[in-house]
C-alpha cells in the first residue's frame, strides 16, 4: 500500500454515500472537523462537501473513507482485534438483568440496563460523559452529551428513526469547556472519558477509529452496542404515522414495537400500525447490514430474547465483563435467576435466538 | 579517516553518561554516545527537583544536554543499542543498530506541525509516566536533546496500515521519511567503553499491588508523583488527585516499596528516604496547609546535608516522620487512600486515611540489562546489578570496560555525577596511555 492508492472522501460517496448505503452516524464529519479541515458536514443525514471549494481543500487523507462502518479495508484488522469469527462475534458472559433503580425502571424500556450503566459511570466519575439520544419536540431522535446523571431521563427508551450518535463529538473542545463548567477534573480535551451508547453500525465506525487510535474517538471509554434489527428514516416514518395514525409527531408520547407498532399520543390514545406498513421507511442501509447484536463493542445490550422486564447483556471484553461485575457487585442491576430446571439449556437457546435473530435480519 | 586516533564509547545517556562524554570530550577524545530512547537525560529530565538543594533538575541538565549535543568530539547515536563487540581493551569494534526514527535529524526544525495535524491520540507517553497523551509523530518533553520529533512505530497509522502521510505533507521542512529503515552502524578503533545504561523501574506491578497501584486511582509511584508536581508536567505543575482533580491537603509517602524485603528485592534503594522528604518539601511549597506523612522503616540520611534535610522537612515543612510498617492500603466511597500499618514507636496498628499515596519504588536494575552484559562479556551481580569491587569501584570484569552510575547500584546524582567522572578519568588513562 502506498500514499498514491489511499481512498479520499470522493471513493467514500462513489462507494458509499451515492449509493444509498450510508448509516448517516458522522464518523466521517466527525473525524474531518476534529482536525480542523473544514472540508465536509452533514446534511439531512447525508455527509457532502460544504463547497466546491472544499473538494480542493480536501487534504486526501483517506480516514473517512478507512473509519465508516460501511467499507471493507479495516474490517478483518478489526474483526481480528475484537476476536470476531461468527454473527454474533465474542461473547464472555451472556445474561439477562434489570436495573434496581426505581426512578430508571418508570422511564426505561425493558431492564433499564444501558441508563443504569450510565448512572454507574457517573456515579464512581468514571466517565465525564456520555453520547446517548433524546427526542425533540417534533418526536425527531438527535445525538445528545449528557454531562450527569440527571440528564439521563430524556434519553431513556428506544428510538425507531437514526439519531447521528457520533457527530457530537466533531467539537471536542466545546464539549471540554462544557465539562470544565460542570467539574475540575480535567487535564486537556486529550483526557476526556466519554461513554459511547450506539447500534451495531455506529460501534462499528467508532472501534474502526479506535483500533487506528485516532481523534476524535480516544475520548470514548467505554462502547455500549445497542441491538438493532433495522432503522426507520425520520422523514418517511413519520409521514406514514401521520397518515395511519392522524397524530402529527409534536404529539407523540412514545412508540414501541410488540409484533407492530404503537404509537402512544400525548393524550394518551394509542394506534397500532402493521408494521409492513412501514417497511418502505426503513433506511436502506439495512438492508446490507449483517449484524444484529453489536459486535464491535464492549457489551452489547438489548431486549430480544430476555424474560419481560429484564434485557439481555452480552459481555464482549475483559473491560466491559468487569464493568458488569461492579455492577452486580454494587447493586446497581440484579441478574435474572434462570429458572432451576433450566440451567443447562438457557444460554444455548439464547444464543440460537440472537443467531435467529441475525439470520431474520439479514434475509430481509 | 584523517583523525585515526582511539575513541570512546558511553553506553546510555543519563546524568552519568553525559558527565562522562563530556570531561572525555573535554579532553579532546572522540566520544560515540549512543542511547536506547530517542532523547537524552535519562531519569534526571523527569525530575522536578533535586535533593537535597531543592534544585530545578532540567534548569541543571539542559544546558549538559545542549552541550553534549553541540560538542565537537561527541557524536550522538539515539534510538541505538550495541549489538555486538569484538577485540580487547584499547581496539575495539562496536556494532551498533540505530532504530528508524522517520525524522530526518538534520532538517528537523522541532517545529510541531507534524504532531498537530497528526490525527492519532492515547498514546501514552513514558516521559510523564504515561499520563500525558500525545500523537503519534511527537517530542517527549519541550526542551528535548536532540530537539528532533519521531515517530512512534507502533501507533502510526502509515506504518501499520498505509493509510494517511499528513505528517509528511505538512512538514514545511520536509523532514518525515516514512521509508527510514533501521541501520547498522560499526565503529573501528573504540579504545574503551563505558556502561551507563541507568536504571530501570519497578514495571512488575506486583509488589504494587498489595498497596492498590493502579488498582485505586489516588495512589501513585514517586515518579508520576515527580511529573505531576512538575510545571511542565500532565497537570502543568498544579497537583491534583488524579480521581476527582481536587487539591490534596494530606499525602502519604510510602517507602521501601519493593526494596528491603525478603519477598521482592533484598537491597536498600538507597534513594527513597531523601526523595519522599524532597517530595513532601516541594508539595508543601504548592500548598502551606499540607500535611505529610512519611512512613519509614529506618531513615537513612548518609549524604552531605542529608541529616539537615530532614529536619527541615520536620520542622518547616510540616511532615511526621512514623516509624511503621504499612499493611495495605484500602479506599473510603471519595477514593480516598486508607492507610493501615503498625507504629513501631507504640506498637499498635493503627489507621490514617489521606488524600493521595504516593509509593516510594525502589531502583532495579535497567530494563535489557541481562542482555547488555551478554554482548558486553561483562559479570552482573546477584541482583543483576553490573559487578564491581570495592576497590575499584568503575571497573567491570572486563579489562577496558568500565562503569558508572546506577547502573551498578542505587546511588543518587551526585554520586552519580562523581563516579562518571572517574569513570572517564579511567577511560582516559586507557586511550591517552595507548
Amino acid at each position: 500500500m502506498g500514499l498514491a492508492d489511499i481512498k479520499t472522501f470522493e471513493n467514500l460517496q462513489k462507494d458509499v454515500i451515492s449509493v444509498n448505503r450510508c448509516c448517516a452516524c458522522g464518523a466521517c464529519i466527525a473525524y474531518c472537523e476534529n482536525q480542523a479541515f473544514n472540508v465536509i458536514e452533514m446534511d439531512n443525514y447525508t455527509p457532502k462537501f460544504k463547497s466546491d471549494k472544499s473538494v480542493e481543500n480536501c487534504k486526501e487523507c483517506g480516514y473517512c473513507y478507512y473509519i465508516c462502518p460501511q467499507t471493507e479495508p479495516l474490517l478483518d484488522r478489526l474483526k481480528e482485534a475484537h476476536l470476531v469469527k461468527d454473527e454474533l462475534g465474542n461473547i464472555i458472559d451472556i445474561f439477562a438483568a434489570k436495573t434496581t433503580n426505581a426512578k430508571i425502571q418508570e422511564v426505561g424500556q425493558d431492564g433499564g440496563i444501558v441508563s443504569t450503566i450510565l448512572t454507574y459511570l457517573f456515579d464512581t466519575n468514571n466517565i465525564d460523559a456520555a453520547i446517548v439520544s433524546e427526542y425533540d419536540d417534533n418526536f425527531k431522535p438527535i445525538p445528545k452529551i449528557i454531562y450527569s446523571k440527571d440528564e439521563l431521563a430524556k434519553s431513556a427508551g428506544t428510538r425507531y428513526s437514526i439519531s447521528s450518535n457520533i457527530l457530537p463529538l466533531k467539537d471536542l473542545t466545546q464539549v471540554a469547556e462544557e465539562i470544565i463548567s460542570h467539574k475540575k477534573r480535567i487535564y486537556d480535551s486529550d483526557q476526556l472519558r466519554i461513554a459511547f451508547v450506539g447500534t451495531p453500525c455506529q460501534c462499528r465506525a467508532i472501534s474502526k477509529m479506535k483500533l487506528l487510535h485516532i481523534k476524535p474517538a480516544h475520548v470514548i471509554s467505554v462502547i455500549i452496542g445497542l441491538f438493532c434489527f433495522e432503522n426507520f428514516d425520520y422523514n418517511k416514518l413519520i409521514e406514514i404515522l401521520k397518515s395511519k395514525t392522524q397524530i402529527n409527531p409534536s404529539n407523540i408520547k412514545k412508540t414501541n414495537i410488540k409484533k407492530n407498532f404503537f404509537v402512544t399520543s400525548k393524550e394518551d390514545t394509542v394506534k397500532e400500525v402493521s408494521i409492513k406498513d412501514l417497511d418502505e421507511a426503513v433506511r436502506n442501509h439495512c438492508h446490507e447490514c449483517d449484524e444484529f447484536v453489536g459486535r464491535f463493542s464492549d457489551l452489547s445490550i438489548g431486549a430480544s430474547g430476555a424474560p419481560t422486564g429484564y434485557s439481555m447483556i452480552l459481555t464482549r471484553n475483559e473491560k466491559g465483563h468487569s464493568l458488569i461485575d461492579s455492577l452486580l457487585a454494587t447493586g446497581y442491576i440484579e441478574r435474572y435467576i434462570i429458572p432451576a430446571d433450566q440451567i443447562s439449556e438457557w444460554q444455548p437457546k439464547k444464543i440460537n435466538w440472537l443467531k435467529k435473530m441475525t439470520s431474520l435480519k439479514v434475509k430481509k | 579517516m584523517v583523525d585515526n586516533s582511539k575513541s570512546a564509547l558511553i553506553i546510555g545517556a543519563g546524568i552519568a553518561g553525559i558527565q562522562a562524554a563530556l570531561d572525555l570530550g573535554d579532553m579532546g577524545i572522540k566520544v560515540h554516545l549512543i542511547e536506547k530512547s530517542p532523547v537524552i537525560g535519562g531519569k534526571m529530565a523527569q525530575l522536578d527537583k533535586t535533593f537535597p538543594t531543592l534544585d530545578c533538575s532540567i534548569c541543571i541538565l539542559a544546558p549538559k544536554l545542549s552541550e553534549c549535543y553541540r560538542h565537537p568530539n561527541i557524536s550522538l547515536y539515539t534510538l541505538s543499542e550495541v549489538q555486538k563487540i569484538e577485540g580487547i581493551s584499547g581496539d575495539f569494534t562496536v556494532e551498533v543498530l540505530k532504530r528508524a526514527r522517520y525524522v530526518k535529524e538534520d532538517v528537523c526544525t522541532n517545529c510541531g506541525d507534524c504532531a498537530t495535524i497528526c490525527p492519532v491520540r492515547g498514546v501514552p507517553n513514558y516521559f510523564d509516566a504515561n499520563l500525558k497523551n500525545m500523537a503519534a509523530v511527537y517530542i517527549p518533553f519541550p526542551a528535548a536533546v536532540p530537539p528532533v520529533y519521531i515517530v512512534d512505530k507502533n501507533s502510526c497509522v502509515y506504518l501499520n496500515y498505509g493509510i494517511c502521510g499528513l505528517c509528511a505533507t505538512n512538514c514545511g521542512a520536509e523532514a518525515i521519511d516514512l521509508t527510514q529503515k533501521d541501520e547498522i552502524l560499526e565503529f573501528e578503533n573504540v579504545g574503551c567503553i563505558i556502561v551507563a545504561p541507568g536504571y530501570g523501574l519497578m514495571e512488575d506491578v506486583n509488589p504494587l499491588t498489595k498497596y492498590g497501584y493502579k488498582k485505586y486511582r489516588n495512589v501513585v509511584t514517586s515518579l508520576e508523583f515527580e511529573r505531576l508536581i512538575c510545571a511542565s508536567g500532565p497537570l502543568d505543575g498544579h497537583l491534583r488527585r488524579l480521581s476527582d482533580g481536587e487539591d490534596p491537603k494530606k499525602i502519604a509517602f510510602l517507602q521501601c516499596i519493593g526494596s528491603r524485603s525478603d519477598r521482592d528485592q533484598k537491597y536498600c534503594s538507597s534513594i527513597c528516604c531523601m526523595y519522599c522528604t524532597k517530595a513532601a518539601m516541594i508539595a508543601y511549597e504548592h500548598n502551606n496547609d499540607l500535611e505529610s506523612y512519611a512512613f519509614y522503616i529506618d531513615m537513612r540520611a548518609g549524604g552531605k546535608g542529608f541529616q539537615s534535610f530532614l529536619h527541615r522537612g520536620e520542622d518547616e515543612y510540616n511532615i511526621k516522620y512514623i516509624k511503621s510498617k504499612v499493611s495495605h492500603i484500602d479506599i473510603d466511597e471519595d477514593e480516598s487512600p486508607i492507610i493501615t500499618y503498625e507504629d513501631l514507636d507504640t506498637s499498635e496498628i493503627k489507621q490514617i486515611k489521606v488524600d493521595l499515596a504516593v509509593l516510594a519504588t525502589c531502583i532495579i536494575p535497567s530494563e535489557g540489562i541481562d542482555k547488555l552484559a551478554d554482548v558486553l562479556g561483562i559479570e552482573l551481580n546477584k541482583y543483576n546489578f553490573i559487578k564491581t569491587d570495592p576497590f575499584f569501584p568503575v571497573e567491570t570484569s572486563v579489562e577496558g570496560i568500565f562503569t558508572c552510575g546506577c547502573a551498578r547500584e542505587p546511588m543518587d546524582i551526585p554520586r552519580s555525577v562523581a563516579e562518571a567522572s572517574g569513570a572517564a578519568a579511567k577511560a582516559a588513562e586507557v586511550i591517552k596511555g595507548g
